[in-house]
């Protein structure tokens, strides 16, 4: 067991040690420590610290968890200028898999007695599961898609100005190129468009159940007792295979240039190479290919909302809050030991956090700082939060993403069945609609931390401040 | 009684006879095999399947073109308990939280790797709910002068199979591996469309990892491979 080091209620160092190149820091407090502690994903982090021209720490958010290569939860930026590198696995498989909310006009009790009825309408309306999901002639142009992202779709009716202003990069990685997205990507991407997919993904109708802070809440467009739509999915196969494609290229690239992996999908390469160049820039063409799939997929929930509740779609007065990656590397520009310094940041499974006052965020959100959203298990709650000036100093700006998971798909399925799940739920008050009842299993909620715990660490640290609660009324699942 | 044609462009009999045993809802176990002509041409064999005798008839059937020959319209009531010749697999619970993955165990690397297909395949849809109805030639190439390790063959193969099923919705039942040499894999891939209505849908996979890969050759000869997937 590797040794931690306590720093206070909610740090704890890993010191640097054999081929570390900088110390590890966790987030998490007594109670996420002792599901941290015996978990490999510790071993993680200290791979990820081996890394050629890390700089800052590896880090690691409370919902951290065992991933492929890098831990999911974990942060880490590098330095070209110091032989820094970019890894695949560093971003995960499903490039920007992230989330988006939007804040409507309706009330609890407007969803709260059709929950049902509105439920089937949204399972109807957005594809889910293993396969395609419906083609929509206005974003038949894929390559405009790799190339633009949700930017791309304004003007379409699907996505408006004010919306991507509210999406991370204004819903458009720099630097994508769509000729690296290769065939093979391109298939499986191809009518996929407008789906959640499986696994993890969803789609949820919450009330806010409780607002933290009135002033940041208002801001956001939330008020207690509305309904919020919130969507969780990335960039479906298209993504999956760019990963998939690429590291074996990376394997290569790393072994050329001598760097030693503790772990095969640590593949990466210099940032300045030709390989690195390629994977960002179709990394950031999956992101893109994310961004309008989020967006087409609230496009039809809403449609669908509002149908199912008899009105028009402007009546619902559904606005954008925000939208953001969950799994990305990018360039941005941070301080380490005081310094400017353009570094390539990876977040892993944690969201970008960004505090008060800077620039990229949009001009109502500015003196706020970013929303973050942090989904919890499906039949909890889930949290926004804004994000702070503690981010920017210790984090590279970036937060949490989920609760984390706490058992494996394998036993979640042993709990119990997908029919049962669902019974619970709907004794709960929630109406559950799901592609396939065995991954219902999976996400169970028993099989997840509680955020609530997750959420009150990051608050604790001064990396985000709790805005509001939401609650879950309907769930539509891959 | 029953005759079935398959398709026997050098495929190994091993696997010629388990797909056309399956085919005929036929236990291999039960099965008795004579005459067998050299190159694998002409194959006959009595498998004594649950319903008593029945013939598998050798083909000559042009790859690139539809499989033309099922015993009838109605598939073989094939269940998890069809002893497999050759290429044996288990589904492999591991304590990550994350993942699902599998071992095969084989009597030659070729079987190894059709048996990870199927294996594959199976975490997607649970085999059983396919038919057999259609087949697509699924595989790899090596460039000449590549040096391609067994597990990077393995990975490359597993993401063509993948490629196959979530980028064309193909469900697969039954794989049949065509070739395993230096110039690459090839195989076939048997099975129909996905149909979310009548089959039963596991889950979609994103990916092939390395985490955990391995792949060796025993002292006994055998083989054994661990793979595990994103989900």
């Amino acid at each position: 067991m590797m040794q931690l080091e306590r720093l206070d209620e909610v740090r704890w160092r890993l010191p640097r040690h054999g081929a570390m190149r900088v110390d590890g820091m966790i987030y998490a407090d007594d109670v996420l420590m002792t599901h941290i502690r015996n978990d490999p994903c510790v071993q993680q982090v200290a791979n990820v610290a081996t890394l050629p021209g890390i700089v800052g720490h590896a880090l690691a958010m409370p919902d951290i968890h065992w991933g492929y290569g890098f831990p999911i939860g974990g942060v880490a930026a590098f330095d070209p200028d110091q032989g820094g590198v970019v890894s695949p696995g560093g971003v995960g498989y499903d490039i920007n898999c992230g989330v988006r909310l939007h804040a409507t006009h309706l009330e609890r009790e407007h969803v709260k007695k059709d929950r049902d009825r509105i439920a089937d309408a949204l399972a109807r309306a957005v594809p889910a599961g293993v396969g395609v999901g419906k083609p929509d002639a206005r974003v038949a142009d894929l390559d405009a898609i790799l190339a633009e992202g949700a930017r791309g779709l304004v003007g379409t009716g699907i996505v408006t100005q004010a919306d991507v202003d509210s999406i991370e990069e204004g819903g458009r990685i720099p630097g994508a190129v769509p000729e690296y997205v290769g065939d093979r990507a391109r298939q499986r991407g191809h009518g996929q468009i407008g789906s959640l997919g499986s696994g993890n993904h969803f789609l949820e109708l919450d009330v806010i159940a409780e607002v933290y802070d009135t002033e940041a809440a208002a801001r956001f467009g939330l008020m207690e007792g509305g309904i919020t739509l919130l969507v969780h999915s990335g960039s479906r196969g298209l993504g999956h295979q760019v990963c998939e494609d690429m590291l074996g290229v990376m394997l290569r690239a790393a072994a050329a240039v001598g760097i030693t992996l503790p772990d095969k999908q640590l593949a990466c390469a210099p940032l300045y190479s030709a390989e690195a160049k390629r994977y960002l820039g179709a990394m950031a063409a999956a992101a893109n290919f994310a961004f309008a799939n989020r967006s087409l997929i609230a496009h039809r929930a809403l449609n669908a909302l509002a149908a199912a509740t008899g009105r028009k779609k402007e009546d619902l007065k559904a606005r954008l809050v925000y939208d953001v990656c969950h799994n990305i590397a990018k360039y941005e520009e941070h301080h380490v030991d005081g310094r400017p310094m353009r570094v390539c940041v990876h977040r892993k499974g944690a969201t970008r956090a960004f505090g008060p006052g800077h620039a990229s965020l949009p001009a109502n959100y500015r003196q706020i700082g970013q929303p973050v959203i942090i989904p919890g298990d499906m039949g909890r709650y889930s949290y926004v939060l804004c994000g702070q000036q503690g981010a920017m100093d210790e984090t590279f700006g970036s937060a949490c993403h989920g609760a984390g998971r706490l058992l494996a798909r394998n036993r979640a399925k042993k709990l119990a069945s997908g029919k049962e799940v669902q019974k619970r739920m709907a004794g709960r008050g929630i109406a559950l609609r799901a592609a396939s009842m065995s991954s219902v299993s999976e996400e169970a909620p028993e099989a997840y931390k509680d955020v609530a715990d997750v959420v009150g660490v990051v608050e604790k640290a001064g990396i985000a401040r709790r805005v509001a609660r939401l609650e879950p009324l309907v769930v539509v699942k891959g | 009684m029953a005759e079935v044609a398959l398709i026997a462009n050098g495929c190994s009999r091993e696997a010629w006879l388990r797909y056309g045993a399956d085919a005929l809802g036929a236990d291999l176990e039960t099965t008795e095999v004579f005459e067998l002509a050299a190159g694998g041409e002409a194959v006959n064999a009595t498998p004594r399947g649950n319903d008593g005798e029945a013939r598998l008839r050798p083909p000559h059937l042009d790859r690139a073109g539809p499989l033309r020959a099922y015993p009838s319209a109605t598939p073989p009531a094939a269940s998890s308990a069809t002893r497999r010749l050759g290429a044996s697999f288990e589904t492999h619970e591991t304590d990550h939280t994350a993942d699902e993955g599998f071992v095969v165990t084989a009597r030659s690397r070729s079987d190894l790797l059709c048996g990870a297909a199927e294996a594959l395949a199976a975490l997607m849809v649970d085999p059983p709910s396919i038919e057999l109805r259609e087949e697509r030639v699924c595989g790899i190439k090596v460039e000449a002068a590549e040096l391609v390790p067994d597990d990077e063959r393995l990975f490359r193969w597993l993401s063509e199979v993948l490629y196959l099923m979530d980028a064309h919705r193909f469900a697969i039942r039954r794989v049949v591996l065509l070739r395993d040499d230096e110039d690459g894999v090839e195989g076939l891939a048997c099975g129909e469309p996905l149909d979310m209505d009548r089959h039963a849908v596991r889950g979609a996979i994103k990916a092939i990892t390395y985490h955990g890969m391995e792949i060796e050759r025993r002292d006994d000869g055998a083989w054994r491979a661990q793979v595990v997937v994103d989900v």
